[in-house]
Order: C-alpha cells, then structure tokens, then sequence
C-alpha cells in the first residue's frame, strides 16, 4: 500500500480549489448560490482523502523516508530546483494534523458558515490553504516551501478580508499581507545567501543537509560562519514574520478579523506553526549556531512573556486566545532555542489539537450568540452550552498543562530541556572579569512564569465566558442555544486529541514513540547542538511537579480574581475592540513608527526628486519656447523694419568683426566714458 | 513555409488596414470584426512558430544567420544605395517576444470594442503600430529596425491625441517628443557603426564580427544604451511614461507598457550591448547606479498616487528597471533573467492596463478615493484586477516571481558591491510594492459601495475571456518556466558568449 504517489496529497485539495472556484464564480451571479450541501460536501471530501493518503503513507514510511521528484521546475545554470517531495518524519507529523485538523474544521465550517453568500468562495480558499500548507511542508526543497509559504500568506490574506464589506477587515488583512512580506524579504535574501554559500542545488533539503554535514566535518565552518550565521539570522527573520514573533507580531491579533474557522486553522494550529517547522527543517544549519539560536531562544521567551501580559487584559474572546498563540509559538521558538527541535515540534502537534479547539469552542460561543465576542457580555454559558463549555475547560486543562492532558506533556518538556540543553554564557564584565551566566536558567524561570500567567489569562477567559451571571441583553439570552451537530463532532475530536495526544512522548512513563518517529529526520542537527551546547541530564519529575504547581497557582489566582468580581459593562456598542489593550502591546508603536518614515520617503521621493526633476525639465522647455517666442515676435511683415533691423543686423557684426581683429581701434572716448560711469557708481554706493 | 509565414507575421496587420479602407466607418461590427479575426490569425501563426522555434531548439542554423542561432532567416538587397537590407529573423528571445506581442495586440483590439471617436482609424492605427512592434523584434538589419522603432512613437502619437483621455494633447506630446529625443541619439549611433564597422553593412550579424574601435564605443555605447533606455523609463527619462499612460485610451497603454517599453530593453541588449560589449562593461556599472532610482523610486511614488494608471505607470518603471538590473549585472543568470522579465512583465502591465481600463469604462474615474466596493459589483473584473496585483508582486506561481528571482540571483553573482546593494534595495522594495497594490485594491474594490455604482455591470464575455487569457499566461510561465527558459538559454547564449569573450581595454578616465 505504501507506493501511493506523493503527489496525490497535494493534489486533492488542488482539485477541490479549482471545482469550487470554478462553483463559486459560476453561481455570484445567481440570488441564491450553489446548493450548501453540495459545496460542503466537496468542501469536505477534499481534504479528507489527501488525509486518507497521507495515513496509508505513514503507516507504511520507511525510516529514511519517501522522495519522489515530479519534474524540474527551475534549470538555469546557478539554480537548479525540483517539484520534489519529502515524505519523513517531520513532514509525515506535519501532515497528518495539518489535513486532519484542516478536515475537521472544513467540517465544522459547513455549520459556521451556513447562509453566507460567499459560502462556496470560502471553501475555495480553505482547499487553497491546504493545498499550499502541504506543498509547504512536502516539499524537497526551500523554492518549493517558499511557493508554499507565500501561498498560505496569500489564503490567510484573502480569508481575513473576507467579509470585505467592512474596511477594517481588509486593512486587518492587508497588515497580515505586509508584515508577512516583510518576514518573506527575510527568508528570500537567506536563500540568496544560502546560494552563495553553496551553489545551484543546495536549496534542496537533502543536499543542504550533506551540505552541511561537510562543513561541520570538514572543519570549515569558521570560513563560512559570518555568511551562515547572516544566513541563519535572516530565515529566522522570515519565521518571525510568519510565527508572529517579536517584532513582526501585531498582525495575528488583527488577524482574527476573519471567520473563526479560519482563525482555528490558519492562525492558530497550522500556518503560523510553518516557522517552527522551517526551523526545524534546516536543524542542521540553525545547530552550528551558537548566536542564531541565543536569539531565536530569547526573542521566543520575550514574545512568550510579552503576549501572555496582554493576553490579560483582552477582552474580545478571539484576541485573548490569538495573543495565546503567540505566547505558545514563543515556547515552541525557545525549545528551537536550545536545539530541541523535536521538542518544539511535539508542542507543535498538541498545541494544534487544543488551540485548534478552544478557537472552535470561541466560535460556537459567538454563533451561538449571534456574533458577540465580547466576553464582558458572556457568562454563564456553562448551563446553556454545556458540550462547547466542556470542550473549552478540557483545552483549558491542556494548554495550562494540568497533569495527563496534552500541554503537560509538551510544555513540560520544552521547559526541562530549556535547563538541560541551555548555554551557559560567560558575560565579560566592562570593569574586567567576567561571570558566567546560566541562560538555560533565565530561559526557564521566564518561562515557568509565562505558564503562571497562561492559566491566569485562560481562567479568565474561562470564567467570564462559562461562569457567573449572563451579562448580555435580555432578548439576546432567549436565542442562545449549542451549536449543531456538525460543528459539535470535530470539536469532540480534537478535545480527545487535547487530551490523549501528548500520550505520544511521555518520557515519565517511558513512551518516546513520537521522538523517536522525528529522530531520523532531526536527529543528526540535535546530536550536533546537544555536542555543543554541552548537555546535562535532568530529572524529569522535577520539572513536571514545578509545571504543574504553576499551572495550579495561576488558575487559582485567576479564580480568586475573576470568579467574583464585578465585571463593569462595556460603554461602546460591543464592537470588537481594535487595539484595546495597545499600551501593553509597544510594537504596534514601533511599527508606526516604520510607517511614518516610509510615508517621509514617498513624500521625498515624489517631491523632492521626481517633481524637482520635472521642474527642471519644464525649465528647458520654457526656454525653449521663451526664445522660440522671442524669435517668432522679430517675424513681423512691415518690410522697412524688417531691412531696418537686418541692416543694424549686418552693420553690428561688421563693428564687431573689426574691434576683435584689431583694424579699428577702439576710441579713447568709450574708455574715458567707462571710467565716468564707474567712478559715478562708485559715488553712489 | 514557415519563412513565409513569418514574413507575414508584419504583414497580416498593414493589409488588414489596407483592406478595410474601402469598408465605411459607420460600419464598425464588421470593422471590429476583421481586426479581430486579424489580430487571431497573427496570434495563431505566432504561438506555431514558436512551438516550431521550441521544437527545433538550439541546433545550429545555417551559416549566415550564425552567431546567432537565428531562424526563419530571410535576407533580400532592398536600399541597394546604401546597403540596407531586408533581414528579418528570430531566436527564441524574439520569438517569445513577439508572442507576447501578439497576446496584447489581441487583447487589445478585444478591449477597445467600445471606444468613441472613429473606430476605423483607431484599429486601423492600432494595427499599424503593431506592424512596427513586430518589425522592430524581427529585422536584425539596422535601417529596417530604425524605420520600425520610428513607426511607432508616430502611431502612439495620433491614438493618444485624438483617442485617449484626460490631459491627452500634453501627454502625447510629452510621450512622443521624449521619444523622438531618445531616436535622435539612436540613428546617430547607427551612423556611427556604419562608418566604423568598415564592412559596409548594416546588419547586425555582419556588425557583430567585428570588434569597433574602443574610441567610438566609449562615446557610442552611453548614447545608444540612453537612447533605448529612454523608452524603457530609465531613471532621468521616465516622466513621459506615467503622463503619457495615463493619457493614452487602454489599448495603447497595454501595447505602450506591456510591448513597447520592452523594446527599449531588447534594443539594449540586442543592438548596444551585443555589438559594443567591450564599453558595455565600462558603462554599465553607471547604469546601475541610476537603477537605484528606478527600483526605489518607483514604489515609493506609486505609494502616493492616486490616480490607477499613475500607480501602474510607476510600478511599471520599478519593474523595468529590474530588467536593467539583470542586464547590467552581465551574468549568464541576470541577462535571463532580464529577458524572464520582459516577457513576465508585459503579461503583467497587460493584465493591469486591460482590467483598468475596464473598470474605467465603467466608473468613469480612475481615481482610488472615489470609488470602493466595486468587487460586489464587478467580482470578475475586480479578481482579475487582484491577480495582477499579485503577480505584480511577486507572489509564487506566477511569472513575476520566477522573473524576479532569477535577476536577484543573477545580480547578486555579479562581483560587485554597488549591484548587490542595489539588488537588496531591490528585494526591499518588494514590500513596498506589496503596499501600494494592496492598498490600491482596497480603496478600490472593498468598503462600502458609492451609491452612484449601483449600476454597475460586471465584464462581458469578451473582457472575460482577455483576463482569462493573459491570467493564464502569467499562471503558466510562472508554474513551468522551463519551457520559457530553455528557448532564452539558447538564444541568450551567444550574447552572453560575446560580452564574455570582451576584453577590456584599459582607458584612462573613465571607469576601470
């Protein structure tokens, strides 16, 4: 069963982009639109028989893999790219929940969106999504993930703008589109550094990872280095764009302007994770270092912290979970940090199951308040929708990391390996001396305290939303009920996976199936990192004790805040706030701050430049056009003038000929003239 | 046979316009109808003979038209006084080039179906200029090439004046003189190699075995390369471009930017830089320099604009100048890539001009303030107005993308600081670009809808079905380049062998 062409699992949802384009297209013009249970159906079918495939491939996978080249796309001497996929380890984990969980939210989307008139348009970008997704993470090559990459920016582009009725949404999707290009700059000059480094093919995965085999071995890695680490710096610039990471991240909160399914499936469990994959991917690379990965491991604590805080105090349901995500992508960054890319791909995987689910969960909430996502108007939804409530508290239990549940698994481990894998750095002092700082230590303490925080905010959210007293208007409350079945069922899902996925790599009870799944794609970069970061082995309950007596204190905190407090009713109509919480959030500063210089330069280059250039260029036609004038003016018919003037004409350069040759002296009297007229102006002045 | 057929690829437009002179103008269908059916025919016989040129691929052609891998030679005495020939032929290079061509003079006869004034004169001088368009990628002899490049600032002249819009006296005006400027150093380069080829020929393959005297190239070279240069908006001379676009009715702003502007560029490449290779590679490190200009310059300006055609016209001179870039950077990689992109590139201001000229047609103003939420109005117009957008900056999958890199990559081989900063400031401006567009489409498409657009139709079958073609165009040269690429590789080869094989003689003074 395992000779299933790689190609199909693309193919799929390709087909499916292309048949409900084409419905979509066909059926704007009508009043109605196609048929709902058509277009879902084909919605669904799509991507769940590119998951049909990618399941028989992995049950069947040998343990180097399955490549496969299509065809070739680029040949020019300098460049050679394949249309090639790479089916191991890594993209095998990658793909199986990237179309499982994209199959459940299709599914759930039928429900969500039912009686919207672009509902046939929607499914064609989410096939497209996924098409590009795979090819992201299929791909042999980093052209082909590029094609990916700005695929799925594209998607997440067309899906935020999609109630385009309202210009908010198009300028929160714009924002996505333009940070997002920013990072892409990034990853574009890191291949062209990459090319320059090692020529036409080593885009390809498997040659850069000989490729880079041979410098580790070959001892030449201090002649590259400078080049490398600019190389690392810059990929690593593309996946802050794309993972939202300090400083490109203020585009996911915006983000959330776009349907909830999208925000479950694109900005929440797949698209935003394809940075931590592309980190993982060129492992080998990010491994030799050393700089590169204290700034990919810092910068990831920094966003962890910094998205936690504001997480606080959001209070559009949707942006408390985006800020959420982020906050996780930074856990995911720091395990990259310290070359525990399994790690940081295991947080991966269960974090998509239970932000996958709580964004589901916020979505049934809002349908089933007809839009509102303000949780001060929320409350008490626990009796009314009791099956979205027992979703939301089971992903809550994962994503604080409440012993047995998904996150415990994967964020404790990321937090153990942060001490047992972090560098200790010595800091030379400026007065002389110098002490060694245990940055593996800072790392952790941080990141122990982000996941207080985590259970604080997600109590929060829990509380004001599940708890209490219904706080919305009167006539809202009659028209509350749980969402249908076709939504309920993928949420039921994915909270199994919330809670059993983390089972996957229990190291406490001695499961490593899912490390040992990733080890022979990672396991050559972590060997090298872990050689050089100097590994110390730690005892795993520790960690899991000291993870879990976090998450208690923050839920308790977060019980002891919210659970009783008043929470005053909002004065605005309830619209979702757009930057409510700014003053926390610094960088949407900073990015208006590039804004400003950028309008400063069009302005110089229009200006001053362009307008000066032509001013000068009308300059020289009105002079031109000045003596033309002047000319025309002479060009009068009166005869007598006209021989009048040429015979002054002629008689002024016969004068002229003879003063210049000498013939004719020139009389004392013009001297003697010349010399009155100055000393008359010298007397006036 | 196929000779002939290429022969009559410039001849299928003048006896088009020959034969409707006796039809009267009232009679517009069936006027419209044999432009139509024209310009089809030309396109059929082009897209054969390059799946010919492609089949055939880079087995070496007969004698005379070595070096350069020409097919369809065809050389006939025609000023026997002086010497002037009729040489016509094509490499792959030209032959792609004149497939684009044939697109857009298809599309844009589709496209001008509704335009006022007389409609004989119009597609009579449309075709006109498309005979001078296929002249000039077709005649590798120097005279006919010149009478070519000449016929079509003319032609643009008359349809700005009397067909276009807005400021359109100044505008074609402006255009035509800046041309005629850029002619005037051209024909007075030509004399120059003429008389210091020393082989009494003016043919290009005849010019380009001998090697011109270092003196001459040095003041030659920089005229000519301004000369063409002119034409494809070069920094100093690119104002003529947005005014005279926005000027010209939508036909000729496609074939103005989508053709046009390309032969500027293929005339560096083809004529300036493949018979004076030696000063090409003193001069064109200075051309680099201007360059910043363009690729910066561009976007930023676009940012400001208000008005669609001044955004394309700008974002046009941003793109044009990354050809210059990979031609300047005189590598293997850039001198394709340059080539990618004009192919890449006329698809693409094609697609820009024809969908704005839609929307123009309809709303009546081409200004983003004043309009909004035309997508729900017009949703096939609008998207194809997207796709453009897209394939403007650079999106995967489309030929943009494929195009630009390679000319990075190409660039940044070049051994030289000055082009690797220019080409990093290019990738920069990559998010400009994606600034401007999206917010252009914005303004435009989404937000609430101006109730004077209530009444707003989406594109006909006939407008459909241009977007249609050239989204498909761009869609397949970025998907398989390969096929593109070979045909360029081959072609592009013995240029690239000749500028290599340059020595560069030490001047004093001037570059080094």
């Amino acid at each position: 069963m395992t000779n299933l062409p790689l190609w199909l699992i693309p193919l799929f949802p390709l087909l499916g982009t292309i048949l409900l384009g084409t419905i979509a297209v066909v059926s704007s013009g009508s009043k109605k639109g196609a048929a709902e249970n058509i277009v879902g159906g084909l919605a669904v079918i799509f991507p769940a028989m590119s998951f049909a495939c990618v399941t028989v491939l992995a049950c069947g996978m040998p343990e180097s893999g399955i490549r496969e080249t299509l065809c070739n796309w680029i040949d020019f001497p300098l460049l050679h790219v394949d249309i090639g996929f790479l089916f191991d380890g890594l993209s095998r984990i990658m793909l199986l929940f990237v179309t499982g969980i994209g199959t459940l939210i299709a599914l759930y989307s039928i429900g969500y969106m039912h009686g919207d008139r672009g509902f046939a348009r929607f499914f064609a970008y989410i096939n497209l999504f996924l098409f590009s997704m795979i090819v992201l993470v299929l791909s042999d090559n980093l052209l082909l993930t590029f094609f990916g990459w700005e695929g799925v920016g594209l998607c997440s582009y067309l899906l935020i703008g999609f109630w385009n009725k309202d210009l908010k949404n198009c300028k929160a999707a714009n924002k996505a589109f333009i940070v997002n290009r920013v990072g892409d700059i990034g990853f574009l000059l890191g291949m062209l550094c990459l090319l320059s480094i090692g020529g036409a093919a080593v885009l390809n995965y498997d040659i850069f990872n000989q490729f880079m085999q041979m410098i580790l071995n070959g001892g030449h890695l201090d002649l590259v280095f400078t080049l490398l680490t600019l190389t690392g710096v810059l990929f690593f610039v593309g996946c802050t764009g794309k993972s939202a990471q300090i400083p490109l991240l203020t585009w996911l909160p915006d983000a959330m302007a776009g349907p909830t399914p999208v925000s479950a499936l694109i900005h929440a469990a797949t698209m935003v994770t394809s940075g931590v994959y592309l980190v993982a991917r060129m492992g080998k690379m990010f491994c030799m270092l050393p700089e590169v990965l204290l700034l990919i491991a810092f910068v990831g604590m920094f966003t962890a912290l910094w998205a936690a805080i504001t997480g606080l105090f959001q209070n559009d349901i949707k942006k408390v979970l985006a800020y959420s995500t982020i906050s996780q992508l930074g856990y995911m960054f720091m395990a990259a940090g310290v070359c525990a890319f399994d790690a940081s791909i295991f947080h991966v995987f269960t974090h998509a199951f239970f932000k996958a689910a709580l964004f589901l969960g916020a979505g049934a909430v809002i349908h089933s308040l007809a839009g509102e996502q303000d949780m001060r108007k929320m409350g008490g939804l626990l009796k009314k929708t009791p099956v979205t409530a027992c979703v939301m508290i089971f992903a809550f239990f994962a994503i604080v990391g409440f012993p047995g549940f998904a996150g415990f698994w994967s964020k404790d481990l990321i937090l153990e390996k942060l001490v047992s894998n972090g560098p200790v750095i010595a800091m030379p002092f400026a007065l002389g001396g110098s002490v060694n700082v245990p940055v593996g230590m800072i790392l952790y303490v941080v990141g122990l305290a982000t996941a207080v925080i985590t259970a604080v905010y997600m109590g929060r959210l829990i509380i004001m939303t599940f708890f209490g007293e219904y706080r919305g208007s009167k006539e809202s409350e009659a028209h509350i009920h749980e969402a249908p079945a076709v939504m309920l069922i993928p949420m039921v899902v994915l909270t199994f996976g919330s809670i059993f996925a983390g089972y996957l790599w229990a190291d406490m009870i001695g499961i490593t199936f899912f490390k040992d799944s990733l080890a022979a794609a990672l396991g050559g970069a972590e060997a090298v990192g872990e050689s050089i970061l100097s590994v110390h082995h730690v005892n795993p309950v520790l960690f899991a004790v000291l993870g879990t007596l976090a998450a208690l204190l923050g839920m308790f905190i977060a019980w002891r805040v919210y659970a009783n407090k008043k929470i005053p009713t909002p004065k605005d109509s309830g619209a979702p706030e757009g930057s409510a919480a700014a003053w926390t959030f610094v960088w949407d500063y900073i990015h208006v701050g590039f804004v400003f210089p950028v309008r400063v330069i069009a302005w110089i280059c229009d200006v001053v430049v362009d307008k000066f250039l032509q001013a000068f260029q009308w300059t020289l036609g009105a002079i031109g056009e000045i003596l033309g004038d002047g000319a025309s003016t002479f060009q009068v018919r009166r005869v007598r003038l006209q021989l009048a003037l040429s015979i002054t004409g002629v008689a002024l350069i016969v004068l002229v000929a003879l003063f210049a040759e000498g013939i004719v002296g020139i009389p004392d009297f013009v001297f003697k003239l010349i010399d009155s007229v100055k000393s008359l102006l010298g007397r006036v002045i | 046979m196929d000779t002939i057929l290429f022969n009559l690829i410039w001849v299928i437009p003048l006896v088009t316009v020959l034969a409707c002179i006796p039809i009267p103008a009232a009679r517009e269908r069936l006027l419209r109808g044999i432009h139509t059916a024209s310009a089809t025919l030309v396109l059929g016989i082009v897209c054969y003979l390059t799946f010919r040129v492609y089949a055939i691929g880079s087995v070496s052609a007969n004698e005379v038209a070595a070096p350069l891998l020409l097919r369809f030679f065809t050389d006939i005495p025609w000023l026997s006084m002086f010497n002037a020939h009729y040489i016509v032929g094509a490499d792959g290079l030209n032959m792609l080039l004149l497939a684009l061509t044939a697109f857009i003079v298809w599309a844009g006869v589709l496209v001008s179906y509704r335009i006022k004034g007389n409609q004989k004169v119009f597609f009579a001088l449309i075709q006109i200029l498309a005979t001078s368009v296929y002249g000039v990628y077709m005649s590798f002899d120097l005279v006919l090439f010149f009478v070519f490049y000449e016929m079509e600032a003319l032609c643009m002249y008359l349809m700005i004046a009397c067909y276009g819009s807005g400021k359109r006296d100044y505008g074609g005006k402006k255009l035509t003189l800046t041309l005629a400027f850029g002619s005037s150093m051209i024909l007075a380069t030509l004399f120059g190699l003429y008389f210091e080829g020393g082989v009494n020929s003016w043919s290009i393959m005849e010019l380009s075995k001998v090697t011109l005297p270092m003196e001459f190239q040095m003041w030659a070279f920089p005229l000519m390369f301004m000369g063409f240069a002119v034409s494809s908006s070069l920094f100093p001379f690119h104002f003529w471009s947005p005014d005279g676009h926005s000027a010209a009715p939508t036909a000729v702003s496609m074939l103005a930017a989508g053709v046009m502007m390309k032969m500027g560029a293929y005339g560096c490449l083809r004529v300036a830089m493949f018979l004076m290779p030696e000063a090409a590679k003193i001069w064109l490190p200075y051309v680099v320099a201007l360059l910043i200009f363009n690729v910066v310059l561009g976007p930023f300006i676009a940012l400001r604009h208000k008005d669609l055609k001044y955004i394309t016209a700008y974002s046009s001179i941003s793109h044009l100048g990354l050809i210059f870039l990979g031609l300047a950077a005189l590598t293997p990689v850039g001198l394709r890539g340059a080539s990618l992109q004009m192919i890449s590139h006329g698809f693409l201001t094609g697609l820009f001009f024809a969908t704005i000229g839609m929307i123009y047609e309809r709303t009546h103003t081409r200004d983003i303030t004043q309009m909004g939420g035309i997508m729900r109005k017009m949703p096939f117009l609008g998207v194809g107005f997207v796709l453009a957008g897209f394939a403007g900056l650079g999106l995967p999958g489309f030929s943009g993308f494929i195009a630009e890199s390679t000319i990075f990559i190409g660039a940044f081989q070049q051994d030289s600081t000055l082009t690797r900063i220019v080409t990093i400031l290019a990738i920069l401006s990559i998010t400009t670009t994606a600034v401007y567009i999206l917010q252009t489409a914005n303004r435009m498409l989404h937000g609430p809808l101006p109730q004077k657009y209530e009444s707003l139709t989406d594109g006909c079958f006939r407008e459909k079905l241009v977007i249609v073609v050239l989204v498909a165009c761009l869609l397949f040269i970025g998907i398989c380049p390969g096929w593109i690429s070979d045909m360029l590789d081959w072609s592009i080869a013995p240029i690239f062998a000749k500028i290599s094989a340059a020595t560069q003689p030490v001047i004093g003074g001037i570059g080094g």
